[in-house]
C-alpha cells in the first residue's frame, strides 16, 4: 500500500465535483458526515453479530472501509444509508472470510415462489395485547429480536430504528423491495407472537387472549 | 387498482369485525412504515376513525415499533469514537491513488 496522503486529487464526477482535500482535510470531512450516527451504526452492528466486542470491530472495520471509498461519494448524496450499505457488505465479507454464512430465512424462497404475501388472518384482542406489551422492557425485546433469522432482525432495525424506506432497505441489503417487505412481515408477525408468548408464560396475558396471526405457522416463540 | 382499494373502505358494523378490517393490516402495516401517499392515508384514517378495532391494531403495532426502539438504543462505548479516529488517520483513502474501492 503506498503512502500518499498529503496530495488531494478527487477527479470530477459529473455533476457536482469535491474540491481536492488533503488526507487530514478528508478525514475531517468523512468525521463530521459519519460520526454522528456512530452509536446507531453500533447498535446496527449489534443486530448482526451480538457480542459488543464483535459489534465494536465491525464497526471499526466498516467505518474504514467507508473511508477509503469516500472520495467516490457525491455531495449530497445520502451518506446515511450508504454507511448502513457499508456496514452490511462489511459484515458479509467478514462471515465469508470466517467461512461463516448469516443465518437464512428457510421460508422464505419457498413463499417468494408462490408469489403470496403471507396472510395477517386473524386477529384477537387487540387491547389486551396492548396491555401485555406495556408490561416489557427493552430486555424482553431484544430477546424476541434475537431470535429472528438475521435477515429479519435487520431488517426491522433499519425499519423501526432508523426509519429507512423499503426501497432504502433494500439497497442497504442488496435485496429486491418486495422480499425486505416480505421479511419485515415475518419479522413483526413472530415479534408479536413472541412477546405474547411472553406475556402468557409470565401471566400477564390469558392464554386465550392472544393468539397473534400467525404465531403457530412461525413458530418463533 | 381495484375500485375496492382506491374506493370506500368497508365499515364496521355492530361490533361484528369485518373480514376486510384483516386485509388492512397490510395498510397499517405501510403507513407506520411511512410508505402510503396522501390518498392512502386519508382512506385508512377514514376507515379509523370509524373502526375502534383497526384502531387498536395500528396502536399496537406502533408499540411494538417503539419497543423495538427502546430495545435497541444502545450507546457505542465512550472510546470507539478515539479508536475509529485512530483508524481513520493511518487509512488510505483512496482520495489520492486511483480506486480505492475497499
Amino acid at each position: 500500500m503506498t503512502s500518499q496522503t498529503t496530495r488531494g486529487a478527487t477527479r470530477p464526477r459529473g455533476g457536482t465535483v469535491r474540491r481536492p482535500l488533503d488526507h487530514a482535510e478528508r478525514v475531517r470531512a468523512f468525521e463530521a458526515e459519519a460520526l454522528p450516527h456512530l452509536d446507531r451504526l453500533y447498535a446496527a452492528a449489534l443486530r448482526y453479530v451480538r457480542r459488543p466486542a464483535d459489534a465494536d470491530d465491525l464497526v471499526q472495520e466498516a467505518l474504514t472501509t467507508a473511508f477509503r471509498a469516500y472520495h467516490q461519494v457525491e455531495e449530497g448524496s445520502n451518506v446515511r444509508a450508504w454507511l448502513y450499505r457499508v456496514l452490511h457488505t462489511t459484515f458479509l465479507s467478514q462471515y465469508r472470510r470466517d467461512g461463516r454464512r448469516p443465518a437464512e430465512d428457510p421460508t422464505e424462497d419457498v413463499e417468494r415462489a408462490a408469489g403470496a404475501a403471507p396472510s395477517d388472518g386473524r386477529r384477537s384482542a387487540p387491547s389486551a395485547e396492548q396491555t401485555a406489551l406495556h408490561a416489557f422492557g427493552a430486555e424482553e425485546v431484544r430477546t424476541a429480536l434475537a431470535a429472528l433469522p438475521d435477515e429479519q432482525r435487520v431488517a426491522v432495525y433499519l425499519a423501526d430504528v432508523e426509519g429507512f424506506a423499503y426501497r432504502e432497505i433494500a439497497e442497504i441489503m442488496g435485496s429486491p423491495v418486495g422480499t425486505v417487505m416480505s421479511r419485515l412481515h415475518r419479522a413483526r408477525t413472530a415479534l408479536r407472537a413472541s412477546l405474547v408468548g411472553y406475556a402468557q408464560r409470565s401471566g400477564i396475558l390469558d392464554e386465550h387472549d392472544g393468539s397473534p396471526e400467525g404465531s403457530d405457522e412461525e413458530g418463533a416463540a | 387498482m381495484s375500485d375496492e382499494l382506491t374506493g370506500r373502505l368497508p365499515r364496521p358494523t355492530d361490533g361484528m369485525e369485518l373480514p376486510h378490517c384483516a386485509d388492512l393490516a397490510e395498510r397499517i402495516e405501510r403507513f407506520l412504515d411511512g410508505d402510503l401517499d396522501a390518498a392512502e392515508t386519508r382512506e385508512l384514517d377514514a376507515h379509523l376513525d370509524d373502526c375502534l378495532p383497526c384502531t387498536e391494531e395500528r396502536e399496537l403495532r406502533a408499540r411494538i415499533r417503539a419497543l423495538v426502539r427502546e430495545g435497541c438504543a444502545e450507546r457505542a462505548p465512550a472510546d470507539l469514537v478515539d479508536r475509529v479516529r485512530a483508524r481513520l488517520v493511518h487509512a488510505s483513502d483512496g482520495g489520492s491513488d486511483g480506486e480505492g474501492r475497499g
